[in-house]
């Protein structure tokens, strides 16, 4: 299964890149700290910045002064949302996966339309294996949010499929892919999941909608090429490598990319009209 | 007590004493600025039921004769309200089960709308609320976008501080009609289980305020056939776009239906290479345009080449917290009009940090919009974000200030492959193809060992595999890519520090300079360090800076000046010959910072202000860093292609040399046969070196010029005197064809 990620793996890269973590304002952390701590000079009592100081200590691997800052923050008068919702991202942090859920779920009912919550909760439910669970909190945040990127999709589809939804991941890809246009990831992710599913003709399918619209097309050709190739299907495959090389020989840009995009051409057609199984067809 | 009521109090004591009708009396008394229509703690009739009423409540006709009625504050749970509202069934615990909505309705009079200018809505809501006036929503807070029903949940929750604030809106007084009027409400819960609703609202008379821009025209998506229009007004108003091929034939009139303060309008069926005019504003009011200065020129077809001017800022948003920062950009910018003169840029690349600190709205017009009108009416924007745009907007979810002001291409729309964000995205202009990638806060991940796993299918993040398919489909003579994070810097950050900037430069380089490379990217933009560095022509180098090796990853290591070490050349020769790039960090737009600034890639270092412009031109990329008096600080150049080719390196680039692989940068060519004489021992011109030729060698022999011998097409080296040297040549040659020339000799045959 060249294609297939392992889906956890997928997940926790995924859960890792969709993290919203606000962006310090400067990027070093004493520069932030430093920042806050003069802002806290004149606003002794200003929750948001306790609670900003409490991420920052968070972020640097500093969970005791993460802790102590966001209670000073509560003791102030961090809305209970607010203050849930981070405790939750604490327990994360330390790996308490059970308290972080309960947290954030607690943060979720207080603000029902939080996103950041709302993928958090989704990111800690999928490190819990609760996939169905992760899935739903995903929809939400798809459903809340006025123009999600590829990459929530995404999550919601690796989710379904780590559970073994894999129609309704199907689905919810043919959902983006309506929203959001060919996006090369999205139909990369589909035919991976069609491929594990023995549909050879579907994932071919998911590669042309998403090479259809591109102006050069030799390196779907080639991926084309590759499946076929994979699926016993040597007389089209060939076909394909020798329609990619066509196109490479118009490209304006010889990069390194298109050489070595030749070479896998070639190669697989060298490798096909060698094969016993090419000369009997 | 108000003027209004004043007014009213006076009369109906004047009307009762006169035995007049009292009620009639305060309708004679027109309304003034300042006076309150409905104040806060009136009188409210609510609906607390838990029920949903029908969409008439909204209007002035409806029977509430059934609800409730009570003074304001109204609302639950804060112990500060004049009447209690029902929160639901767990009332007076309030813990759960509470009703999502609860509905309000005012009813007021207004005797003279020809003195009322406009309204001022102030509205008190926990958590959120829309504000219908006479059935026509006029205001709406913390509730999501589109249709709201009972069940809508507010947007956030609120507390703290923020359940006693007024949020104050303009209504227009048009909605307002002679006689009764109705403010109806509906107050929204976050949760079902929040313990408390806020509500109270007052409507004020004010002047009216003149129709004007808070943020002027500015250009997006343009493409040779459409572009986006938008403005910011102060007040929400009608939208129309006028525009035409004359500042005075303004024939073609776009409008929009409804009212708003954010404007944006979309043009299409432009005519591609052509100046487009345009005004903004509303029906009955231009606002901007009907000049020369409000026009933008659309590009040709896609791969078509034309000269074109690209400028370039970055870090450009200290404006909006200090007066320094103003004074700094704004010096920058006038440094670029003064360059520029009347060649202004065609399109205009900003490398984030557009609006520090934290990218708000009111940042973003103080550090952007307000900076640089007389530069975006003009010329289309293609903004990345940096840093700072992320104190207040998010990626994943393509939200904050950073996404709402901005409309980038997410479907190809603009060229290349659709990325379905504005995160990242591509787009073509003329033979350039441009690639903005966000490095602060969507996904980087990429596949494993991504220096040599360059782009396998269906691994990596969402971006990195965009990137991919999108480079591959792209076959520009130039690929411009820019993203706020430098790859390579040493001036106020340090692209070797890991733990700077959270280590996204470390992980720009290693994850995506490999697919750069791949794919032959000619220039990387970055800013995030406040200064300028440039690159000279690398490739491959992907470590820390200690790890360069010139030997490895230096192609070009001169100074790509055509003045200095000459133009960085990428010919059409060799198995990849697009393969190198040129970085450059332009960060220093309105701030400089300094910083070590010894990168071992970098070739030129400078603390200075400044911004870049770009000149392309065919297969000739000239890049000048300014500073703030228009002056060129540094100058590189990128050429491509067989035709700047100068094998030999004499000068004469190969397509015009009559010797290629001998330099002779004299091109003497006695017999005029199109071969040099460096390059031509066929005296007879019969197309071989041979024996007939030798014997007009041996004729010219001891010759000199002006001598009845002398035999001008003999005289190799042009001493004037045919001799030893000549002679040797000559054997060199011998059996040989002449030349070589031109590309006569670039494929198999033998050439001396």
């Amino acid at each position: 299964m060249p294609f297939a990620i392992p889906p956890l793996l997928a997940l926790a890269c995924l859960a890792l890149a969709l993290s919203v973590t606000p962006a310090p304002a400067h990027e070093t952390f004493d520069e932030t700290l430093a920042q806050i701590d003069a802002a806290l000079n004149t606003a002794p009592s200003d929750t948001e910045l306790w609670r900003r100081r409490a991420r920052l200590q968070r972020d640097r691997g500093d969970l005791a002064s993460a802790k102590a800052d966001l209670a000073r923050a509560c003791t102030l008068g961090l809305a209970p949302a607010l203050a849930e919702r981070e405790r939750g991202l604490n327990a994360r942090s330390e790996h308490r996966l059970d308290a972080a859920e309960r947290h954030l779920q607690r943060a979720r009912e207080l603000a029902p339309r939080d996103v950041e919550t709302l993928v958090a909760h989704a990111e800690t439910l999928a490190e819990l294996g609760r996939f169905r669970a992760a899935a739903d909190s995903y929809a939400r945040v798809i459903e809340l949010t006025p123009h999600p990127g590829p990459e929530v999709f995404l999550a919601r589809v690796r989710a379904l499929a780590a559970g073994g939804g894999i129609s309704e991941a199907l689905r919810t890809l043919d959902e983006a892919q309506a929203r959001l246009g060919p996006v090369p990831a999205l139909a990369q992710e589909g035919v991976a999941l069609e491929l594990r599913a023995g549909r050879t003709d579907a994932a071919l399918a998911r590669l042309d909608l998403v090479s259809a619209p591109a102006r050069r097309r030799e390196s779907w050709r080639v991926q084309r090429a590759e499946i076929l190739e994979r699926s016993g299907r040597s007389e089209e495959a060939v076909l394909e490598y020798a329609a990619a090389l066509a196109e490479l020989s118009s490209t304006r840009r010889v990069t390194p990319a298109a050489t070595t995009l030749a070479m896998r051409a070639r190669e697989g057609i060298e490798r096909l009209t060698r094969s016993p199984e090419t000369s009997a067809q | 007590m108000t003027g209004r009521l004043a007014g009213c109090v006076l009369a109906a004591w004047i009307g009762a004493a006169s035995g007049m009708f009292w009620l009639v009396a305060p309708h004679a008394s027109a309304e003034a600025i300042g006076d309150v229509l409905v104040s806060t703690g009136a009188s409210w009739k609510f609906l607390d039921d838990g029920s949903s009423p029908s969409a008439a409540w909204r209007a002035p006709g409806f029977d509430d004769s059934g609800w409730s009625q009570g003074p304001a504050q109204l609302g639950y749970g804060d112990g500060d309200e004049a009447t209690i509202v029902t929160c639901g069934p767990s009332a007076p615990t309030c813990t759960t089960g509470n009703f999502i909505t609860s509905y309000f309705r005012k009813s007021f009079p207004v005797v003279d709308l020809a003195s009322i200018p406009q309204l001022q809505l102030s509205l008190l809501r926990d958590d959120g609320a829309v504000v219908y006036l006479n059935g026509v929503e006029v205001a709406r807070s913390n509730l999501p976008a589109g249709a709201i029903g009972a069940a809508t949940l507010a947007s956030t929750a609120v507390g703290g501080a923020a359940e006693a604030s007024f949020f104050g809106f303009t209504v227009p007084a048009e909605l307002l009609v002679a006689g009764a009027n109705l403010l109806a409400v509906e107050i929204h819960q976050s949760a079902a289980n929040s313990s408390d609703i806020s509500f109270d609202a007052s409507l004020r008379v004010i002047a009216e305020t003149p129709l004007s821009l808070a943020r002027s025209p500015y250009l997006q998506n343009v493409t040779s056939t459409s572009a986006r229009l938008r403005w910011r007004t102060n007040v929400a108003s009608s939208t129309r776009v006028r525009w035409g091929l004359a500042p005075g034939s303004l024939s073609n009139t776009v409008d929009v239906p409804g009212t708003r303060s954010e404007h944006e309008v979309a043009l299409g069926g432009l005519p591609p290479e052509t100046r487009i005019y345009y005004t903004v504003g509303s029906i009955t009011q231009t606002l901007a345009g009907g000049d020369a200065a409000h026009a933008f020129a659309t590009p040709p077809a896609i791969g078509a080449r034309r000269p074109t001017r690209i400028w370039v800022i970055g870090d450009s948003g200290a404006c909006a917290t200090s007066a320094l920062g103003c004074t700094d950009a704004s010096a920058v910018r006038d440094g670029y009009l003064a360059f520029a003169g009347t060649q202004t840029a065609n399109l205009w690349l900003l490398l984030g940090d557009n609006a520090y600190n934290n990218g708000t709205d009111a940042e973003y017009t103080a550090g952007f919009f307000d900076v640089y009108p007389t530069v975006m009416r003009s010329t289309p924007l293609w903004p990345v974000p940096g840093n700072h745009e992320f104190g207040v907007s998010d990626s994943p979810t393509q939200s904050g200030p950073y996404y709402d002001s901005f409309t980038l291409p997410t479907a190809g729309e603009a060229g290349g492959v659709p990325s379905g964000s504005e995160a990242y995205y591509s787009f073509d202009w003329s033979n350039i193809h441009f690639i903005a990638l966000d490095s602060h806060d969507s996904d980087r991940s990429a596949p494993p060992s991504p220096t040599t796993n360059v782009c396998p299918a269906g691994l990596g993040g969402a971006m990195y595999q965009w990137l991919c398919a999108d480079l591959a489909a792209s076959d520009q003579d130039f690929i411009i890519a820019f993203w706020h994070h430098p790859p390579y810097t040493k001036g106020s950050h340090d692209s070797d520090n890991l733990i700077d900037s959270t280590g996204r430069m470390q992980e720009m380089r290693e994850r995506f300079l490999p697919v750069m490379d791949a794919y032959g990217v000619d220039l990387v933009l970055s800013g995030h360090s406040h200064s300028y560095e440039r690159s000279l022509l690398l490739h491959d180098h992907y470590g820390v800076s200690s790890s360069y090796n010139p030997v490895l990853h230096a192609i070009d290591a001169g100074d790509g000046d055509p003045g200095g070490d000459g133009a960085y050349l990428k010919s059409a020769l060799g198995p990849s010959p697009d393969s190198g790039g040129v970085y450059s960090v332009v960060g220093s737009s309105s701030i400089i910072s300094g910083g070590p600034l010894n990168h071992p890639v970098m070739r030129v270092n400078l603390n200075i202000l400044g911004s870049l412009v770009i000149d392309v031109d065919g297969r000739q990329l000239d890049a000048r860093f300014l500073g703030v008096t228009g002056n060129v600080l540094d100058h590189f150049q990128i050429l491509k292609g067989p035709e700047w080719i100068d094998q030999d390196g004499d000068g004469i680039q190969d397509p015009a040399d009559n010797c290629l692989l001998v330099s002779n940068f004299d091109q003497r060519d006695s017999d005029q046969d199109g071969y040099g004489n460096r390059c031509d021992a066929d005296y007879n011109d019969d197309g071989g070196v041979g024996i007939d030729d030798f014997a007009l060698l041996k004729v010219a022999f001891g010759a000199r010029a002006g001598d009845p011998a002398w035999n001008a097409e003999v005289d190799w080296d042009g001493n004037g005197a045919i001799g030893v040297a000549d002679y040797g040549r000559f054997r060199a040659a011998f059996g040989l064809p002449p030349g070589p020339s031109g590309l006569a000799c670039a494929g198999s045959a033998p050439c001396p």
